[in-house]
């Protein structure tokens, strides 16, 4: 996935400018900033989401895919894991990743047996499955359940929000086994966070820090340096 | 072809026709009583029939077969139902019964698909046309048919249909349904016309589940090619316990009122899905220590529907709950008038009333009217309503995911529905 002069802005107030750069496969960046610089609004950003705007192009199998709605990006591919996921009433976890997946007939007890083993990755109850997408989850559950719908969905390019707030140092470890994992089998992840913890297990190439609007590339050392000493 | 006639249920209320084939007495005391209520209603300004799918449906151009295409129906029930038993409404015990778990209702019976058995289960008797008891016993319940489609449908029926459920052992279950499923079944399904118009089929059916037993009873209205208008009782006897299932699958559209009596240390459960097209008015009578629950689920893609709930308290310790759940597409109305009412000695009442309201498009509307009308003190009471729009961030939450937009709004609309 390829950025080429990337420019975000929300309510007129801009948020990345300029933005060039070329993900390869097999990648986990880690994207780092201070409170409120707009991490968040980057990933809807690229996801589409209605009320940011977007200039520049990011090109994906030579598409352009800021031209396509957020379901079709979903479908080439694309991922956030949100910071604090809705809860839908009335829709049951699996039944939400069921239609996702377009699982019917036959097929569907191969899936929920396989949804269950992802349940059980991320240690949330078997009956997850059954209950309403989010509903009386507490945040660290509902950061388990975005994790089995990256499992279950399995995207090419994933962006990945404050994923290990209120995870548990088990949960982070698990966090980070799951995006190694996927690092491995070629996908690329974009990882936002502000915990140092998280960075012990997981391997990654580098990452960017928000500055004056500007998304500067530095390297995992880089990285880990700012997470512990801080921005200034 | 002279028994089709071209007409409207509007046309048929103003034509105060009772059907000829009652017993006179008792022909005279649901005209007389009609016409009481009619009067009483025509100078009203009732909620019930100010909404605009009430209006349609009284006005929908219908086929009505009269007399003549129900005698043919009669004949070929006739040899099915001599071999039912008769005996004193509401107290007999013996006799044919079913063990199958289907019947059929259409024009004014009830009957079934299975082969009788001799288990004692369901004791099903037409009268209407033979004797007397049922229409007595049913004029003595009269006084609850209080809508203008259950009186129409008292007026135009000519027999009543009686379902006795006395089993003690057993939670007997069993379906209801307009569909015809056997070809060698009596029905008006078998009509050799094909009118434009949809065909009336209007009927009134009472269900007696007798004392301390328990009935799971599914309604299925299913026929394209068919307007119902419909009174159903439904008396429940001490300590008895009636689960009822509502579904109406495909038809010109579904008028009616259903009336439960609750006696004593009974429990009711309704559970209703309406997909539109459909005016409804369910109004219960529960004396003391019951358990009332009516649950609805509305979806409402291509019709408008209203939905009317009546919980009347009369003795005391009665618990209800009333929640409707609606998501309304297009331009289409959802109207929901519930109301619990209780009387001075139903002291210790505990009643919960719940609408919820989903407007999946801009256009859609909801009207929602909870009603107490509390008549004592020490109980607890509450009700709310709420209508809203599918929020914008569990839109794009199932976009994120994949789904389209259309896919999303009826993920979110039919989890909003679910019981």
């Amino acid at each position: 996935m390829e950025f080429r002069n990337f420019k975000v802005t929300i309510d007129n107030k801009l948020i990345v400018k300029d933005f060039n750069y070329t993900l390869s496969d097999g990648t986990t960046l880690v994207i780092i900033g201070r409170n409120g610089c707009g991490k968040s609004t980057l990933a809807h950003a690229i996801m589409g989401r209605d009320d940011i705007d977007v200039e520049g192009k990011i090109l994906l199998d030579k598409e352009n895919i800021l031209e396509l709605e957020t379901f079709e990006r979903a479908r080439k591919g694309l991922f956030v894991s949100w910071q604090t996921p809705p809860e839908i009433a009335g829709v049951t976890a699996f039944g939400l990743i069921r239609d996702v997946k377009k699982v019917s007939g036959k097929d569907m007890g191969a899936e929920l047996t396989k949804y269950k083993q992802l349940l059980e990755e991320v240690e949330l109850p078997s009956d997850w499955a059954q209950r309403q997408v989010n509903v009386g989850g507490s945040g660290g559950e509902r950061k388990r359940a975005e994790l089995v719908n990256l499992s279950s969905v399995n995207p090419d390019i994933a962006i990945l929000d404050e994923i290990d707030t209120g995870l548990d140092t088990n949960g982070l470890k698990m966090v980070s086994e799951i995006i190694n994992k996927r690092r491995e089998n070629g996908k690329v992840n974009l990882v936002i966070t502000h915990n140092k913890n998280l960075l012990e297990h997981l391997d990654f190439d580098g990452g960017f820090v928000f500055q004056n609007q500007l998304l500067l590339d530095i390297t995992s050392q880089e990285v880990k340096n700012i997470l512990e000493h801080g921005y200034n | 072809m002279d028994i089709i006639e071209q007409t409207t249920l509007a046309d048929l209320w103003e034509q105060d026709r009772t059907s000829d084939y009652s017993i006179d007495s008792t022909r005279l005391l649901v005209q007389e009583t009609a016409d009481s209520f009619k009067k009483t209603f025509e100078a009203s300004d009732s909620d019930f029939y100010n909404s605009q799918i009430f209006k349609n449906l009284w006005s929908k151009k219908i086929t009505y077969l009269g007399n003549k295409e129900q005698v043919n129906t009669i004949d070929k029930l006739t040899n099915t139902l001599d071999r039912l038993q008769q005996g004193e409404l509401f107290e007999f015990d013996s006799g044919v019964s079913e063990q199958d778990t289907h019947i059929v209702f259409s024009n004014g019976s009830f009957h079934s698909d299975e082969k009788r058995s001799h288990f004692k289960k369901y004791n099903i008797w037409s009268g209407g046309w033979k004797s007397g008891t049922v229409w007595q016993a049913y004029s003595s319940l009269l006084e609850y048919v209080n809508t203008m489609p259950g009186i129409l449908a008292s007026r135009l029926s000519n027999s009543v249909e009686v379902l006795n459920i006395n089993d003690y052992n057993y939670i007997n279950r069993l379906t209801l349904t307009s569909e015809t499923v056997l070809s060698n079944e009596a029905s008006i399904n078998n009509y050799k016309i094909d009118p434009v118009d949809p065909i009336l089929d209007t009927g009134i059916y009472i269900v007696r589940i007798n004392r301390n037993t328990s009935a799971d009873i599914k309604e299925i209205h299913h026929d394209i090619k068919k307007l119902f208008c419909n009174q159903w009782i439904y008396v429940v006897d001490y300590g008895a316990t009636l689960k009822l299932s509502r579904e109406i699958l495909q038809t010109e559209g579904v008028i009616d009122n259903l009336k439960i009596i609750q006696y004593p240390n009974s429990t009711v459960e309704i559970e209703t899905r309406d997909r539109g097209n459909q005016w409804r008015n369910v109004d219960i009578l529960a004396y003391q220590d019951t358990e009332t629950i009516v649950n609805g689920s509305v979806l409402l893609k291509n019709y408008s529907s209203a939905n009317f709930v009546d919980v009347h308290h009369m003795g005391g310790n009665g618990n209800s709950s009333i929640k409707y759940n609606s998501a309304i597409y297009n331009t289409n109305v959802g109207n929901f008038i519930g109301k619990v009412q209780v009387d001075k000695k139903a002291v210790g009442t505990k009643s919960v009333m719940n609408n919820k309201n989903l407007l999946v498009d801009p256009g859609a509307k909801a009207v929602s009217k909870p009603i107490l009308n509390i008549n004592t003190k020490e109980i607890e009471c509450s009700h709310g309503c709420t209508t809203s729009k599918i929020p914008e961030e569990e839109i794009y939450y199932l976009e994120s995911l994949g789904l389209d937009k259309t896919n999303a709004k009826a993920i979110i609309a039919n989890g909003h529905i679910q019981l």
